[in-house]
């Protein structure tokens, strides 16, 4: 059944994923090693529970590729109803002085499952509200609000990142639905004002950005984790280190198997690993849009746009800040960086963008129909002829 | 899409700027440099043992407390004073006010958690491995109370498993493991060996085997324990019965100088070691009185005074002389110890009565003050015997030269009066009496043993301050004084020599007229001498007398002092 389910989806968007997974696991063994040997004294621990985590994705992402996206139509506001529960529940639960961004005893980062919830709500509520959406009143207020409880609440975690990931999805969402571009823009040019009197505001914010000026002018001058990266990217030179000769993964870079994963991967296969990643991603974002653009209908389209742009956004902002072009953000790289929830929601989406292809690539055929074709029940060679129900279809 | 582009744009330029860039150069440095921590490690202190091997210093690990500020929670700035007060009996307020003091304001990342000393100054927090284990456990379990932020740092502690037994020979090691007093003292360099700075690369593939720093050398001494912990004992016992506030005892070897045992009380447990740097009555307590006391020898002088004389041939055994009872010396009368004229007297008599009188005399009339103060400084007095222990001083010896000196130093020098010495100074000096007149340099150290092989110290001969022919008459003057007026220190069947001493206290006005230094030295067997022992016993109550407090534990330790050494009597009882 998942043989047939997943041979009738995108067959290059299904190979770059699974190409990025695979190289993902591989880096995410080398660059998790010594952390694993540090924190429960067996280098293999981190990688286990990757692989556990890829086990519980690939379910997910089945589910999600035969999955109905019609029934998401009623299923929408549960869904985001969990989601904004769950990040009510990790401020309620978690005290103390520091972020708080994980329940169920560190596992689950509600902030992941906000960011694909509110991708999967947004779609449903844009389609509903078809050409009503560039209206203010049904379109830009009730918007508003959505990004804003939730946005509002990740922040109060705080998760800067999450949030400012968030708004640039449901904005571009908000834009490839069809509204009015200068709406778009007037929503963007506020939210960026939000945005930098949020930097401004909160400490870590501000460091991050006065790290980020100074470290676009001067390397030198840039953060401890950006100047470690970038070592870690020249060291690299050409063709790198070698798979696993990492030194920067040893204790030098922060978080060596999840937000900085890219810079061990850049330091070990060099400028053409970094190169042949970011190419994987631009594929992927090519046939995502490709199938967001053919697909059956609006809402199948926007949200194959949302969740490609959205781990297009999640891609490329991680490789920016570890290269020192983006202020610091503590996000993961999709498909690389260790972490459970990060996998498993990346999973789900890719389910979702495989499912909407599933559904384009039927409708493709019923603009080339084979002019021959093999029968199935009588064996015998018959001239080809539409279906009754696509009959049906090209009649209306 | 276009926002993608420019990024991806982006990305690229910055991939390849990283490498070739105008901070490639900067990157390349650092390549260099290679990521390592420097570390400074310091070799374990060396050993220290008894002529027979038996440990006397050894070495442990504790724990000093430090608090790494920005790691402190506000669980745990109140469960840690909680916790320590508690499992180490410290005042709890002191323990929070460290804690709640705002260290990172003032720039201060890492504390070191201290107590508070008698005397009000802090003093690192030391733990044993005991308590260290006990909050480790609380570290790394999570339901006990939070102590985030506290560190036990490893510092190496000095262990003296006999606690006070010779404590006054071993000194003892502060905190920042610096030797200080005694042997501690004198051999610090050599037993804490040379710390070293390596750097560990901080990539385990580039680990490598770190040399070991120069260790320190292992010590082993001429203390023979048994003798220690016998003299020890008759020093507590003599100290009791005689009701003396301080007192020593000292067992040397005068054929090479080897010291079997220095006992002195108050005794010193080196382990505890704090109460003897506080100051109590504005004076700093003595360690090792043996070389960093002095003291006025009295009437124990006598016999370098005569050796003196007799080896400048100015008198004889048999010199006769009259005594009145007193004698002006430089204006200064002087009296016998109980004030009596003891009539005609020889040389031999004048030793056996221990009188002043007699003795001013030969000083004055006989030998007069240029050839005293020569054989008296080529016994030593007045210049360091050089014994490694540490803290040694010369003592006060004022001679013609010196501008404080008068005519009447020389009569009351001639019996042990108005000059200083050190025990140790007046072992060397007597020991020549007992060696043949060869004056050897007394010694704590027997072997010195280090990694590349050992080294055993050779006998140093000081000078010989008098001929073997002086040092025989001497001797034999001493023995048939002991046997009149010192029976109390005499042993059958052993020929001893001996002279006992009273000395009066110097104090700011004059001599005190209660207290006396007792003291008595004498050596054995007198044909062969193996052991030269000084009592000396301040204060006395029950006697002021030297006879009759200190020669009756010379009595004692050499009844046990034969035995030990396995000296056979001189005369076999028919």
């Amino acid at each position: 059944m998942i043989r047939r389910l997943l041979s009738r989806t995108d067959p290059w968007l299904l190979m770059i994923v699974a190409a990025m997974i695979l190289l993902g696991l591989v880096m995410v063994y080398s660059a998790s090693w010594d952390v694993s040997w540090r924190l429960y004294g067996d280098p293999n621990e981190l990688f286990r529970r990757q692989l556990i985590n890829l086990a519980y994705g690939m379910v997910v992402l089945v589910a999600a590729v035969s999955f109905p996206i019609r029934w998401l139509r009623k299923l929408a506001l549960p869904i985001i109803g969990i989601c904004v529960l769950a990040l009510l529940l990790v401020l309620i639960i978690n005290t103390g002085d520091g972020p708080r961004r994980a329940i169920l005893g560190a596992s689950v980062q509600p902030s992941e499952m906000a960011k694909l919830g509110l991708i999967i709500y947004l779609a449903v509520w844009m389609e509903s509200k078809g050409s009503r959406l560039s209206e203010w009143r049904y379109g830009f207020l009730p918007l508003m609000t959505i990004i804003g409880i939730v946005g509002g609440l990740i922040l109060l975690q705080p998760d800067l990142s999450a949030v400012l990931t968030i708004a640039v999805v449901a904005l571009t969402m908000f834009y490839l639905a069809g509204s009015r571009l200068s709406q778009t823009f007037s929503i963007a040019a506020g939210s960026a004002v939000i945005g930098y009197v949020l930097v401004r505001l909160t400490n870590t914010g501000r460091a991050r950005w006065d790290d980020y000026l100074a470290g676009l002018v001067n390397v030198e001058a840039a953060s401890y984790h950006v100047q470690h990266s970038l070592q870690a990217f020249f060291a690299g030179g050409l063709l790198g280190r070698g798979l696993g000769a990492s030194r920067e993964k040893f204790g030098l870079l922060p978080a060596p198997h999840t937000d900085s994963i890219f810079a061990v991967l850049g330091e070990e296969l060099g400028l053409a690993g970094a190169l042949f990643v970011l190419l994987m991603f631009l594929a992927f974002l090519r046939r995502g849009f490709k199938v967001a653009t053919e697909a059956d209908d609006r809402l199948a389209s926007l949200l194959a746009g949302g969740v490609t742009f959205w781990i297009g956004v999640e891609a490329f902002v991680n490789m920016s800040v570890l290269l020192g072009m983006l202020p610091f953000a503590g996000n993961a790289l999709p498909f690389f960086s260790f972490g459970g929830s990060s996998l498993l929601v990346t999973l789900a989406g890719v389910g979702l963008l495989l499912n909407v292809s599933r559904q384009s690539k039927s409708k493709s055929k019923v603009a080339y129909v084979s002019p021959t074709g093999i029968g199935r029940r009588d064996g015998r060679r018959r001239v080809s002829r539409l279906g009754r129900r696509r009959r049906a279809q090209r009649a209306s | 899409m276009l926002a993608m582009g420019l990024m991806t744009v982006g990305l690229l330029v910055q991939l390849i700027r990283v490498q070739f860039g105008p901070y490639a150069p900067v990157f390349a440095a650092r390549e260099q440099v290679g990521s390592s921590r420097l570390e400074r490690v310091i070799p374990a202190r060396g050993l220290i043992f008894d002529r027979d091997g038996r440990l006397l210093a050894t070495n442990a690990t504790s724990y000093v407390l430090e608090v790494e500020t920005r790691q402190l929670t506000s669980a745990s700035r109140k469960d840690i004073p909680d916790v320590l007060s508690k499992v180490l009996l410290l005042p709890l307020d002191d323990l929070e006010e460290q804690l709640n003091r705002d260290w990172v304001a003032q720039g201060q990342f890492r504390i070191r958690l201290t107590r508070t000393d008698k005397a009000g100054e802090p003093l690192p927090i030391n733990v044993d491995k005991y308590v260290a284990q006990v909050l480790n456990e609380f570290l790394a379990d999570p339901y006990a109370p939070d102590l985030s932020g506290l560190s036990l740092v490893p510092n190496p502690k000095r262990i003296y498993p006999n606690g006070e037994l010779a404590g006054h020979v071993l000194g003892f090691v502060n905190q920042e493991n610096e030797g200080f007093f005694g042997v501690e003292g004198y051999y610090d360099e050599w037993l804490s060996g040379k710390p070293i700075t390596i750097s560990r690369p901080m990539i385990p593939p580039e680990a490598r085997a770190q040399p070991d720093p120069p260790g320190g050398v292992n010590l082993v001494l001429t203390l023979d324990m048994d003798i220690q912990q016998m003299v020890e004992r008759e020093l507590a016992a003599a100290i009791e019965s005689s009701g003396s506030e301080s007192g020593e005892i000292i067992v040397m070897d005068p054929r090479n100088g080897e010291i079997l045992a220095l006992a002195a009380w108050p005794t010193l447990d080196p382990n505890e070691y704090e109460p003897w740097l506080l100051d109590e009555d504005g004076r700093d307590p003595i360690i090792t009185p043996a070389v960093g006391g002095m003291f006025e020898p009295g009437s124990t002088f006598k016999v370098i005074t005569m050796a003196s004389a007799l080896d400048a041939g100015v008198v004889e055994p048999d010199t006769e002389f009259i005594d009145t009872g007193e004698i002006e010396v430089g204006g200064n009368t002087i009296r016998n110890w109980n004030g009596e004229a003891w009539g005609p007297q020889t040389m031999l008599s004048c030793m056996k009565n221990s009188l002043n009188v007699c003795l001013a005399w030969v000083a004055s009339e006989k030998l007069g003050a240029p050839m005293l103060y020569r054989y008296l400084r080529a016994f030593g007095l007045g210049s360091l015997t050089g014994v490694d222990l540490s803290g040694e001083i010369t003592g006060q010896l004022r001679t013609p030269r010196h501008p404080d000196w008068t005519e009447s130093d020389l009569g009351t020098n001639s019996f042990g009066q108005g000059l200083s010495l050190t025990p140790m100074q007046l072992m060397a000096a007597v020991g020549a009496v007992a060696n043949g007149g060869v004056m050897v340099q007394p010694h704590i150290v027997r072997q010195v043993v280090g990694p590349n092989g050992a080294y055993s110290p050779k006998t140093i001969v000081l000078g010989r301050p008098i001929s073997a022919e002086t040092a025989r008459t001497v001797t034999e003057m001493l023995v048939s004084s002991m046997e009149s007026e010192a029976v109390y220190a005499s042993l059958e069947n052993y020929r001893l020599a001996g002279k006992t001493g009273t000395a009066q206290v110097p104090g700011e006005f004059g001599y005190d007229p209660k207290w006396t230094i007792a003291s008595f030295i004498g050596w054995g067997p007198v044909d062969d001498p193996q052991f030269l022992v000084l009592v000396r016993l301040d204060k006395p109550e029950i006697s002021p007398w030297g006879s009759v407090v200190a020669a009756p534990v010379f009595q004692k330790v050499v009844r046990r002092l034969v035995v030990f050494l396995e000296i056979p009597p001189d005369v076999v009882a028919g």
